[in-house]
């Protein structure tokens, strides 16, 4: 639009000038045959080497951006960009109320660069840290004077505490931000929860069965940095948001837990054990409600380990059940109809049964026993007479489907299977001892769930110990209950719990465990334990003490199953596991809120009585 | 194009103070902006600070409710005040016909307490006639279950998993509300 205008308003403008280009004739040139110059001398030496320089920069250019282009490009991003890792938080284990039992804090690593920390100021140093710290003032100053230019002073400190240091304005002493991993109950469930390494990795237990749920994914963060490191502040950041971890919940109740570990840890030193364990499930869901042993380690301070001991013995140390399991044989034999609580077994005080002699706890004549009284009185003859009704092939089907020698499949790392013999490998005496539990093992928690069967009417749920998971959005994964497996009829289990509830009354063998007010249904055992320092032969005076039962009775609301193992000699389970029972399962009954049923128990006899035995005995006796 | 008017050359000064203003105006902005981007870089580090001082604090409180929910600090602080795990409770069971039938033996808690209670609270407890099913019996029992402040419990038709599991609670007070009179009453079993 201007243009055409400037000629007339600026006469001095270009179109005024003269036009050399169109005006002036091309110069005349002198056509020569092409032809090529020829180089002599130095100038030929001198096009060699400008050749030869640019196929060496042309080469190196070609191999810089053809060929190496990606290291370079990456080099140079790496200058300008910078990507830091943004650290999952590991996930919660909470019981089954929510109450944490572990989680992660923030926390601080104290560090120093001693390089920069005067000689003499060392000691001053130490002053000021040390009742920060909890350490001794010599001990800080003498890690000042590590040689180097880092030094860890303190790990995983509170994040007050570390203000605290930070509020010191220490020159040289710097912070870095770290996790810890908090059990606040210290050796409550620590065997369950187990423990983690030093880097925040599961070690033992759920930690570690459950690792890759706790722990999450890290992300990561990139941005643009100038030559000194400071973020440019209108790049672009790329957030990769770190997944945090989830948590799990348990089944467990930490109060039971906790009464649970404190009653073992004081049974066992009163009654000179060496240990013992416990398992408490619902009656009805199999959910582990306590799985403790004596002796726990603290989650806190994995030092306290015991290395040469199982970390969870409840379901990784097997043991021989006795009596306890005799329960098993009844069971079978009242489904086989080759019983009822009713009959009258002629029970010796000894028998002889594939060649070997097998005899009662305690001396008595030939008695009629019931088969209630039998087990109530946890005659080992008596019991082996129903075993041979049933025979062998029987006997070894019911141990299968109540899980003897199987594992529960718990989601708990390193769990035994106990052993129940092949039949194939059975000896001539094999069954004179299996009927009442000896020559095959199990676990508390297999013991428990075998009592669970009787507990819900005669299906075994397999017991399990996690609730739920919830991930980091939020979303709730309840594990599916395992099916149950009709093991007997809801009458045979009705029934074995009426013969079980003899065992707690006048003239049983368990009427320690007897709460008053409720039903109580339980079996002691008293198991010989194999002497090593006698060629591994049955030792006379070393036990494993049980008891496992259930309250109320009539209408099972949780399982309980106590292993005291070697009390001191003449100790029997209905001494101590039996006054455990009592106390555990009083505290269970108020602490879930079970009132009585307010049934009256059902009077079966236990042994036929001439007129002596009757004056003399319990009226539950005749 | 030779009458075109002579050049009228617009007033300079007015232009050159424009421009300088211009470019002062800009700098004065300029160091304004700065400044302000300055101070909330500074407001920033210290809310950043004080953020990370409350979030030790909101730790550090939320370790401290974690250690001292766990039982073990319960039962420690328990023992301190003088309290007892409470003994097997005792319960009146109350049948179709009226009878009443006692469902376990009360006796107080078998541990010492640390601090012993009051001998007049003592004799607001009177012994009660076990077994025998007479109304005064089951009053006497709901009197003494208000006055203790033990958990009320009920095996009748009415399920209830009852009460406040109170069996822990100190002292009783005068002020308990009336129990339920057609409730099953426990007899006081735990908390002296």
């Amino acid at each position: 639009m201007t243009r055409p205008q400037r000629p007339a308003s600026r006469p001095h403008g270009p179109a005024a000038r003269p036009q050399y280009g169109r005006s002036r004739p091309p110069a005349p040139r002198r056509r020569r045959p092409l032809r090529l110059g020829t180089l002599h001398g130095r100038l030929r030496f001198g096009f060699a080497a400008v050749c030869t320089l640019l196929l060496v920069i042309g080469g190196r250019l070609v191999q810089v951006q053809g060929l190496d282009h990606h290291r370079y490009a990456g080099a140079a991003a790496a200058q300008r960009v910078e990507t830091v890792p943004i650290h999952a938080m590991r996930g919660s284990i909470v019981d089954r109320d929510g109450t944490p039992l572990a989680y992660t804090s923030a926390a601080q690593d104290i560090t120093a660069d001693p390089a920069q920390i005067p000689a003499g100021s060392r000691a001053t140093y130490g002053a000021k840290l040390a009742p920060l710290l909890n350490m001794s003032a010599a001990a800080i100053a003498s890690a000042l004077a590590t040689p180097g230019q880092y030094v860890k002073l303190a790990s995983a400190v509170p994040q007050l505490t570390a203000q605290k240091v930070a509020d010191l304005d220490l020159i040289g002493i710097y912070q870095q931000a770290t996790t810890e991993r908090q059990y606040p109950g210290g050796t409550t469930a620590a065997n369950i929860l187990g423990t983690v390494h030093s880097d925040g990795t599961g070690a033992a237990g759920i930690e570690a069965k459950f690792n890759s749920l706790l722990a999450g994914h890290d992300g990561s963060m990139t941005y643009s940095i100038d030559n000194v490191g400071n973020v440019n502040p209108s790049s672009r950041t790329v957030t990769d948001p770190a997944r945090n971890g989830s948590t799990i919940a348990l089944t467990i109740d930490q109060s039971l837990q906790f009464i649970a570990q404190q009653y073992l840890d004081q049974v066992v030193p009163e009654s000179g054990a060496k240990d013992g364990e416990m398992a408490i499930l619902d009656a009805h869901t199999a959910q582990v409600l306590a799985l403790a042993s004596s002796g726990t380690f603290d989650a806190n301070n994995p030092d306290t380990i015991n290395p040469n001991a199982p970390i969870d013995p409840p379901v990784m140390s097997a043991f021989e059940p006795g009596s306890v399991q005799k329960a098993i044989t009844f069971a079978a034999a009242i489904q086989e109809h080759k019983i009822t609580p009713q009959t009258v077994i002629s029970v010796p005080n000894s028998i002889n049964m594939g060649g070997v002699n097998v005899s009662d706890a305690w001396w008595h004549p030939t008695e009629q026993f019931t088969a209630t009284g039998v087990l109530a009185e946890s005659s080992n003859v008596g019991t082996l007479k129903i075993a041979q009704r049933l025979g062998p092939t029987v006997w070894d089907h019911y141990e299968q489907l109540f899980g003897v020698g199987q594992k529960t499949g718990i989601e708990l790392p390193g769990e035994s299977s106990g052993y129940l013999p092949p039949m194939k490998d059975w000896s001539a005496s094999t069954f004179a001892n299996l009927p009442f539990g000896q020559g095959e093992s199990m676990t508390i928690l297999q013991l428990a769930s075998i009592y669970q069967t009787f507990a819900n009417n005669g299906v075994r749920v397999p017991p399990r110990i996690i609730k739920s998971i919830t991930a980091a959005d939020g979303t709730v994964t309840t594990p599916k209950t395992p099916t149950g497996v009709q093991v007997v009829s809801a009458q045979t289990a009705d029934t074995v719990r009426t013969m079980l509830e003899s065992v707690t009354l006048p003239g049983g063998t368990g009427t320690k465990a007897a709460i008053p007010g409720y039903r109580v249904a339980g079996k002691t055992g008293t198991a010989q334990q194999p002497d090593p320092n006698h060629g591994g032969a049955y030792s006379s005076w070393m036990n494993w003490d049980t008891f496992a039962g259930m309250v109320p009775a009539d209408d099972p609301q949780f399982v309980v199953a106590i292993m005291i193992d070697n009390p001191a000699h003449g100790v029997e389970g209905g001494d101590v596991a039996a006054p455990l029972f009592n106390q555990i399962a009083s505290y269970e009954l108020q602490h879930a809120h079970i009132a009585p049923t307010g049934s009256l128990s059902k009077h079966v006899p236990l042994q036929v009585c001439d007129a002596v035995t009757r004056r003399d005995s319990p009226s539950t006796v005749c | 194009m030779m009458s075109r008017p002579a050049p009228k050359h617009a007033p300079r000064v007015p232009f050159a103070l424009l421009t300088v203003a211009l470019i002062v105006g800009g700098l004065a902005t300029l160091l304004v902006l700065n400044t302000a981007s300055a101070a909330n870089e500074l407001k920033q580090h210290d809310l950043t600070a004080q953020d990370a001082n409350i979030a030790a604090q909101v730790e550090h409180l939320r370790n401290e409710v974690a250690a001292s929910q766990a039982p073990a600090n319960l039962a420690r602080v328990a023992a301190q005040l003088g309290m007892v795990p409470a003994g097997n409770p005792a319960f009146l069971q109350i049948d179709a016909n009226g009878k009443v039938r006692v469902l376990g033996s009360p006796a107080p808690a078998s541990a010492p307490p640390i601090a012993p209670p009051s001998s007049a609270h003592r004799s607001t407890s009177p012994a009660h006639p076990h077994g025998t099913a007479t109304s005064t019996a089951t009053k006497t029992a709901t009197k003494t279950a208000a006055k203790t402040a033990t958990k009320t419990s009920t095996t009748t038709s009415t399920p209830s998993k009852s009460a406040s599991k109170s069996a822990h609670k100190p002292a009783p007070t005068s002020s308990t509300p009336t129990p339920d009179p057609t409730a099953t009453t426990m007899l006081p079993g735990g908390t002296r």
